[in-house]
């Protein structure tokens, strides 16, 4: 089963438009979805949980269309965790118990035990990585089989970013799980993404499994000319200064002679953005 | 929307608290203003929630819950009515006392507790649907001009009694004499002549059912504008 399918959505905005886009996460896998900041990633997420309404297009989460109902098997986590401010752990919990129809709270205490979050202070006075530690102890804590996370490691500190990706990566052990998690932090989606999408502009780019990726894919450092006697089709990003050339090349493409090293998300991103 | 409520009725907790007990200092004291002040800021409690939901960004958060657009509104209407009782239950137990001490008619007794209540159903009714479409960025700005309607309205009512004191006039004359703008047959004139002559039961009756009308109304208005809107 799919846990997320979206095919054909699109939505026009003054001075933006977005898709039309078509992407499916399998259950089991973690999808990360990167782009330049208003690329559409926000959008996306929003336009999966029911937030804005795509002008075409369908959506289906965990094998169904979107409803409220559905929303007891899907835990979000946006960038910013809208919780009253003036509550406490112990009252956010009882509303929470009151909404999901799988609530556990002795999982949602576990967690709280494990973030080290404080019970008795407002959530106002909360840290924006305890703010965030609390929203995922939420979205966790209701028998969820998808995740969908909205920048959630910005503004973390290193330790907790790598807590986090332990958590989700534990999380998609149970092959029924899924997790869709967008981020600037392209490194921290390397470390646990199966799934990688680039949205650029509106346009999802490419859509690929990671590994993948990482094998069609490599960095070549060169001189211009070098570059230049290349296929075209080889290259999908590069950079050519006074002191040399470098590129994203395609590794089929490119005559084994030259030396062409792994290369990052990060690096494939940006190049292929810049191409883009 | 159990959870709504829940977290609705926690918020609204202190400040019902702290207005409750305004309300029997307005009896102790025998200061009828706090009374009905109390009332109002009672019924008015749910417009409260709105500005904090939306700094919290709990208006978005509630969508990646278990509830419905339909549901998020219901609760905010529901919450309303639950105030407006609260409301009508303490002012007629902190009026009593001023009706069984003969300082009060039956009939003025009524007209305050429906007085207070329906300013309580009047605000949200007005400001909920523009909130539930636009945001609280322009629900702010009618409920600003709401206030300030409201205190005109007050202090007009004011003006045309203490002239009807003063002259010993039917409300109706003095009517067209405070405001020579509704004078004449026109049909805003009439009914507001229709209201000013009319006695207690058939003021109650009319503003219990426009309130009730009103929310429906009000309610349905939510529900479109709050389906169309984005996040």
């Amino acid at each position: 089963m799919n846990a997320i399918e979206i095919s054909n959505i699109a939505k026009k905005y003054k001075g933006f438009s977005l898709g039309p886009l078509s992407l499916t996460l399998p259950a089991g896998c973690i999808l990360g979805l990167i782009g330049e900041n208003g690329a559409g990633k926000t959008t996306t997420i929003k336009a999966l949980l029911g937030m804005n309404h795509p002008d075409s297009g369908e959506i289906r989460l965990l094998g169904q269309p979107l409803s409220a109902d559905l929303r007891n098997e899907t835990g979000v986590v946006l960038d910013e965790v809208g919780l009253p401010e003036n509550l406490r752990i112990p009252q956010i919990e009882k509303i929470m118990k009151y909404s999901f129809r799988n609530w556990k709270s002795d999982v949602f205490a576990e967690y709280i035990k494990k973030f080290n979050l404080p019970e008795n202070k407002r959530f106002r006075t909360f840290s924006k990585g305890m703010k965030m530690k609390l929203g995922l102890a939420i979205a966790l804590s209701h028998d969820a089989k998808l995740l969908i996370l909205d920048e959630p490691t910005a503004g973390l500190d290193p330790l907790v970013r790598e807590e986090l990706l332990d958590i989700l990566n534990e999380f998609t052990r149970d092959e029924g799980h899924a997790v869709l998690i967008s981020s600037h932090i392209v490194s921290d989606l390397e470390k646990v993404c199966d799934y990688i999408a680039f949205l650029h502009k509106g346009q999802l780019m490419l859509c690929e499994e990671k590994d993948r990726l990482l094998e069609q894919y490599g960095f070549l450092q060169t001189t211009a000319e070098n570059l230049d006697a290349l296929e075209p089709a080889a290259i999908r990003g590069k950079r050519v200064t006074q002191y040399g050339a470098e590129a994203l090349v395609d590794r089929k493409l490119v005559p084994q002679t030259f030396d062409i090293r792994p290369v990052t998300i990060e690096e494939l991103f940006v190049y292929m953005a810049k191409e883009g | 929307m159990k959870g709504l409520l829940c977290k609705d009725l926690s918020g609204i907790f202190v400040p019902l608290l702290v207005f409750t007990a305004m309300l029997l200092a307005g009896t102790a004291l025998k200061i009828p203003y706090f009374l009905a002040f109390s009332a109002l800021m009672i019924g008015m409690l749910p417009i409260d929630g709105m500005p904090k939901d939306a700094v919290s960004r709990w208006e978005s958060y509630q969508l990646t819950m278990p509830v419905s657009r339909f549901g998020i509104v219901t609760e905010k209407y529901l919450l309303m009515l639950f105030c407006t009782a609260v409301s009508a239950v303490l002012l007629s137990i902190g009026m009593l006392r001023f009706l069984l001490q003969g300082e009060m008619s039956v009939s003025d007794y009524t007209l305050w507790i429906v007085r207070a209540c329906m300013g309580g159903i009047l605000i949200p009714a007005v400001y909920f649907p523009v909130c539930f479409r636009f945001g609280y960025g322009k629900g702010k700005a009618v409920y600003i001009l709401l206030i300030v309607s409201f205190a005109v309205l007050i202090t007009g009512e004011l003006a045309v009694t203490e002239a009807a004191e003063a002259h010993g006039l039917l409300s109706a004359k003095v009517l067209h004499g405070c405001f020579p703008l509704l004078a004449g047959n026109t049909a805003v004139s009439r009914l507001l002549c229709m209201l000013l002559d009319a006695d207690s039961s058939q003021i109650i009756a009319v503003s219990v059912s426009g309130a009730l009308i009103l929310t429906l109304l009000s309610w349905l208005l939510s529900l479109w504008g709050f389906r169309r809107r984005e996040f």
